[in-house]
């Protein structure tokens, strides 16, 4: 008698559009250890930072809108410290922390501003907050070599959690001077429909240089973009959604830039990587100037201080989506998520990591951040492990 | 939206067309409530999905109106893929079809399959917080397992002193069905608290009668019990943090409070899998919500296979479900049988008719009418069909080198020949070892007092045949004894604690045990001996003595304050390529991260090493923290490997299971070890295989029942002992798809001197099985 063979599991493959998409393309090795291993990093700066600025956001909004339905639509500024106290609490149970005293003192400071600055444009806008977003897809097996299609599906599913979605009337009073909405309509190509819907997505991070794609690696720039995409085309299967014209990233360092900050735009402005500049002249570039003579000798946690409508724009990059810009997105979609199919299946039938998946040495920020950098094969800088901050003080 | 004929014949175009029953579990309309009873291999994932994709293509009923949940997170993925999967297929084939009219299609386009809420109750229970909780409300943070206990051990049995009290002592001892006190520590007095602790809430007790009631020489013993769980549950809900337990009953406090509303008025439909391996929490969570779909719930399971009775099941849930339903409902289930049997041979499906019927006082605890399992009508079925095999040795070692012999012929060689001539071989096309599993009671390679078992012997018959053929046990290998573990383990200690200074220092007994540090020792020889042989890795050696020594006044450097002990860990990972370039080796390496984490949210360090010059003491303190709740329970072998890190089971390794993982798979050849540990009447085993006494789940029950709305249990806690042995059996045995193969040694055979149930024995004594083998010896 010849046995059977065993059935195999039938068992969709599922990617996110942040942690899958992103930690990927950042580098493939490092997303192999840390999302599909699931080790975690020994230094989770930007973690904390990610995860708490959403928190505060969060919460605050949850607030505003408790406050909202009980008929007084009061964004909660005076409560920002107890919102900030209880955030980093349940973060630290989780076992995230600040790690250190100043990038404590700044998170402290931008979940402050945007609470302050952010808060009152944004939370009147808000239709729902942490949609959850899932959608299926063919799974691209034609840019999967055969030896390496490991699974018996033919679909994978996509998931990702979008912070906010907007719905906004053009023609509601409340709404005529509110920044966020000007600055959106500024952005968006043509004329928007009176009821419309945006999705929001936050990011802990500073406004990347405005650099398109290379040929093989896709610039940060670029990426965000297509997320936003992506989760337009997801949440346009809810029964609750608008007509989603755009979507707006808020890069919230933006709100109260360090001094690091500033000097990195001023790097950019000079190699003209940057889209959102001071205008020529104004009181903004005023204040950028004299800001960028005071920044010898300031410590870390020195804000400077900007004008509240350039930090706005800074902060804000709206992206407007149409069925091509859709199409063109989930594309590139498909293409990650083939690449790391592909690597997925080289380990299956090799039993090795290291020289299977992609590596992004390009990146040094990602680089000096992973704990994986003495032994990966394509970073050159440092070949054996470092003691903890040994420092030469001679 | 469409028609029944279109459904399946859109259905038809992807895969075959379901049997009557299953038809009849499809079709119910959604505000019917069903009660499906489905044997092994009769279809019931295929049935659920079905039923989903028709609720939602025929009535119209919202995709995130229904919820379905399941048992485990492989499950639900599993679910959640047929969902999809099938869904979208469907979707495709009924949107060309022209005959369907153009207004219906366009609403097809609108669907979105997406939406089905799966998964496990308790990950559906913790989405439900997140999303809908108040403001200035934290989300709780579910802990893990070493969390609760570790919390439970320090807070509570530790507090005031508790683990000296004799009547607490004598309390739980009583309690825990044990047959001496050997093995009789504080590590087993704090399982047993935990396991009260869950089924507080499980079993909904009226926990203020169960404190004031007992005998008077218990009413100590159960006052103390009450102080060390209100001292535990102050300890997590301080810090935002919720057990299993507290996760579910917190989301059936809220659903009763009409909290929930939102979550609950979206509901149209609950469906529920394996349903006989609920508790009455989860019962009580599910009727809430059906109540929100007007009583429009499915049900499946089956009570043959209910197998959790340890972690809190009570399978009469199940089996008196209509009943229950009824009292809750005003209205009675539908009752549907599955009886088809797609997975085994006739053979194997009439073996696995007999044996669940074996035993005519167990059928009085089954679902009332139970059809046997039934051969699919319209297959025709020419396969060869061979008899059911018994492999019984005089002792384990010619076991397993006979087992292993038969394995590696089938699979590595031209086939195995049995006595009446047939030939069993792999499939000549994609045969492979992984078509093959064993399965057995524990997978453990080492019994609890240090005795070899077949996995082990086993795993080196089959590795010492030429071509090898590798195992695949991550269950059962003893994480400590594992090579790269034991000296990567050694490598932490000595950097952290040199010479084992702290380690000796550490006095009570009770944080870290003589086993422990035993395990410590050994685990620092194999690193000092690593380290000064030939093979070390250049730079290791100075590396590890840099950290040893941690000096903070060395000349032109400055340790810093306080590191991270992961900064540790890949410290040394770079040096072991097995750690960082095998994805076995990476598996591993997560049980070290893991426990780090786990040791963060017990510790008072968050789990790093501070060098703290002018306080030696707190710097000391620091890593024997990290000795103590780090490295500890890694040594003690109480951290396991993370399946959910395996894509699947390897095709090229023969898979050794326990029978509760083998729930819900199956294996063209299957072997089922029902005894290779019975040499002797050792009373230490009666109840793995002829139940003299009710084991701890039914003295449990018996305990805590009577303060619950189930009442005592009816029948006696030996007679539940001997019920559960019938359907691990039963899941065991019809995991089969082509053979099956029992195993073990001869004194189990039926009708010799060992009573064994898994051999045909019933209660009485008697062996049916005794006067005809129902199985090929060979």
């Amino acid at each position: 008698m010849e046995l059977s063979i065993r059935p195999k599991v039938y068992s969709l493959p599922s990617y996110s559009l942040t942690a899958d998409l992103i930690g990927f393309l950042r580098c493939g090795l490092q997303y192999r250890y840390t999302r599909i291993g699931q080790l975690p990093s020994a230094n989770p700066v930007q973690m904390w930072f990610g995860e708490f600025i959403h928190g505060v956001l969060e919460e605050a909004y949850r607030r505003y809108d408790a406050n909202r339905k009980a008929g007084r639509a009061k964004v909660p500024v005076g409560e920002a410290g107890e919102i900030i106290l209880m955030v980093k609490k349940r973060l630290s149970v989780q076992g995230l922390y600040p790690w250190s005293k100043p990038l404590e003192e700044i998170g402290d400071a931008r979940a402050r501003a945007a609470i302050t600055d952010l808060g009152p444009q944004l939370f009147p806008i808000i239709h729902r907050a942490e949609v959850r977003l899932t959608g299926a897809r063919a799974l691209p097996l034609a840019r999967i070599p055969a030896h390496c299609q490991f699974r018996n599906v033919d679909r994978y599913e996509m998931v990702g959690i979008v912070d906010v979605v907007t719905h906004v009337e053009l023609n509601d009073p409340k709404l005529h001077r509110n920044q966020l909405i000007q600055q959106i309509l500024k952005g968006l190509p043509s004329d928007p429909p009176d009821r419309f819907e945006l999705i929001i997505d936050y990011k802990g991070m500073r406004r990347p240089p405005a650099v398109s794609s290379g040929d093989t690696t896709p610039s940060l720039w670029d990426v965000y973009a297509w997320q936003v995409q992506t989760y337009a085309h997801l949440r346009k299967g809810h029964e609750d959604s608008l007509q989603i014209i755009g979507g707006l990233i808020l890069y919230l360092n933006e709100l109260l830039p360090t001094w690091s900050d500033l000097e990195a735009l001023r790097k950019e402005v000079r190699g003209k990587q940057t889209d959102v500049t001071p205008t020529p002249g104004s009181e903004e570039e005023h204040a950028f100037l004299t800001e960028l003579r005071r920044i010898e000798g300031r410590d870390a946690s020195y804000f400077p201080s900007l004008p509240l409508d350039f930090r706005l724009r800074r902060a804000l990059r709206v992206v407007s989506v149409s069925d091509e810009t859709i199409r063109r997105s989930l594309e590139q979609f498909d293409e990650v998520v083939a690449r790391i199919e592909t690597c997925r299946g080289k380990e299956v039938l090799t039993s090795k990591v290291l020289a299977i998946w992609e590596k992004n040495p390009e990146d040094e920020g990602t680089c000096a951040a992973c704990d994986s950098r003495t032994f990966c094969p394509s970073y050159r800088k440092e070949s054996s492990p470092r003691l903890p901050s040994v420092a030469n003080n001679r | 939206m469409i028609s029944l004929d279109q459904f399946y014949g859109a259905y038809k175009s992807i895969r075959p067309l379901p049997d009557p029953d299953q038809r009849d579990a499809i079709e119910e309309t959604s505000g019917k409530p069903l009660f499906i009873v489905a044997g092994p291999g009769t279809g019931k994932t295929t049935c659920l999905t079905l039923r989903i994709l028709k609720l939602i293509l025929i009535d119209g009923v919202p995709p995130g109106g229904i919820l379905a949940t399941t048992f485990t997170k492989k499950a639900a993925i599993e679910l959640r893929s047929r969902v999809l999967g099938w869904g979208f297929g469907l979707l495709e084939a009924l949107q060309s079809n022209k005959a369907i009219n153009r207004s219906a299609r366009e609403r097809l386009a609108r669907v979105d399959i997406n939406h089905v809420l799966t998964g496990t109750i308790d990950s559906i229970c913790e989405q439900v917080l997140h999303e809908f909780r108040d403001p200035g409300t934290i989300p709780a943070v579910l802990v893990d397992e070493f969390v609760s206990r570790t919390l439970m051990l320090r807070e509570g049995l530790f507090g005031n002193g508790r683990f000296r009290d004799d009547e607490l002592d004598r309390f739980l001892f009583d309690k825990s069905a044990r047959n001496s006190r050997y093995g009789w520590n504080i590590g087993a007095k704090n399982d047993l608290l935990q396991t009260i602790w869950d089924r507080r809430f499980q079993d909904q007790l009226d926990w203020d009668a169960f404190l004031r009631s007992g005998p008077k020489n218990e009413k100590r013993a159960r006052q103390q019990i009450g102080d060390i769980f209100n001292d535990y549950q102050q300890s997590l809900v301080q810090d935002g943090r919720l057990d299993f337990a507290l996760l579910e009953q917190e989301v059936l406090s809220r659903l009763r409070a009409g909290q929930l509303s939102e979550f609950a008025s979206q509901l149209r439909v609950v469906l529920v899998d394996e349903y006989q391996d609920t508790n009455l929490l989860q019962e009580a969570i599910y009727f809430e919500l059906a109540k929100a779909c007007k009583g429009g719930m499915t049900v499946v399971g089956d009570d043959d296979q209910s197998l959790y009775r340890f972690r809190g099941a009570t399978v009469e849930l199940f089996s008196e479900y209509e009943r229950r339903y009824r009292r809750a409902f005003g209205r009675m289930p539908r009752k549907i049988f599955l009886r088809t049997n797609y997975r085994s041979t006739g053979i194997i499906r009439r073996f696995v008719n007999g044996y669940i019927t074996l035993e005519g006082d167990y059928q009085s605890v089954r679902v009332q009418g139970k059809p046997q399992l039934e051969p699919p009508k319209q297959k025709v079925d020419t396969k060869e069909e061979l008899p059911i095999l018994g492999m019984f040795r005089d002792g384990m070692s010619d076991l397993a080198k006979d087992l292993a012999d038969l394995i590696h012929r089938v699979f590595a060689g031209k086939g195995y020949r049995l006595p009446t001539g047939q030939l069993i071989r792999a499939n000549t096309k994609e045969g492979a070892v992984g078509d093959c599993a064993l399965l057995c009671s524990s997978p453990a390679e080492f019994s609890s007092g240090g005795k070899e078992r077949l996995p082990l012997l086993l795993r080196r018959e089959l590795g010492a045949r030429r071509p090898p053929v590798e195992m695949f046990n991550p269950r059962g290998q003893d994480l400590t004894g594992i090579q790269v573990i034991r000296v990567f383990g050694g490598l932490l200690l000595e950097c952290l604690d040199p010479g084992a200074t702290l380690q000796t220092d550490i006095r009570s007994r009770n944080h870290i045990s003589d086993d422990i540090r035993g395990v410590f020792d050994d685990w620092r020889h194999e690193a000092i001996a690593f380290a000064e042989g030939k093979g070390c890795p250049d730079g290791l050696r100075k590396f590890a003595m840099a950290w040893a020594g941690r000096d903070p006044k060395r000349k032109g450097h400055k340790w810093a304050h306080a590191v991270p002990v992961l900064e540790l860990i890949y410290g040394l990972v770079h040096f072991f390529p097995e750690l960082h370039d095998d994805p076995e080796g990476q598996i591993y390496l997560e049980v070290f991260t893991r426990q780090v984490s786990a040791c963060e949210q017990v510790g008072k360090f968050s789990g790093r090493v501070l060098t703290e010059p002018t306080n030696p003491g707190l710097s000391e303190a620091s890593v024997k923290e990290l000795l103590r709740d780090f490295l500890g329970p890694i040594a003690a072998g109480t951290v396991k490997v993370n399946e959910d890190l395996t894509e699947t089971f390897p095709r090229d390794r023969l898979s050794v299971l326990s029978i509760h993982q083998a729930k819900g798979l199956e294996f063209p050849l299957t072997i089922v070890d029902v005894g290779s540990d019975f040499s002797g009447n050792y009373p230490a085993q009666a109840f793995k295989r002829f139940p003299t006494n009710g084991s701890q789940p039914h003295v449990m029950e018996d305990l805590l029942r009577p303060y619950t709305d189930l009442a005592a249990p009816a029948r006696s806690a030996v007679y539940r002992a001997f019920d559960d042995l019938w359907r691990q059996f039963f899941v065991a045995y019809s995991r089969a798809q082509d053979v099956l193969l029992l195993v073990g040694l001869t004194t189990i055979l039926p009708g010799r001197w060992l009573p064994n149930v898994a051999t045909g024995y019933r209660r009485d004594g008697s062996c049916p099985w005794g006067s005809k083998f129902p199985f090929l010896t060979i």
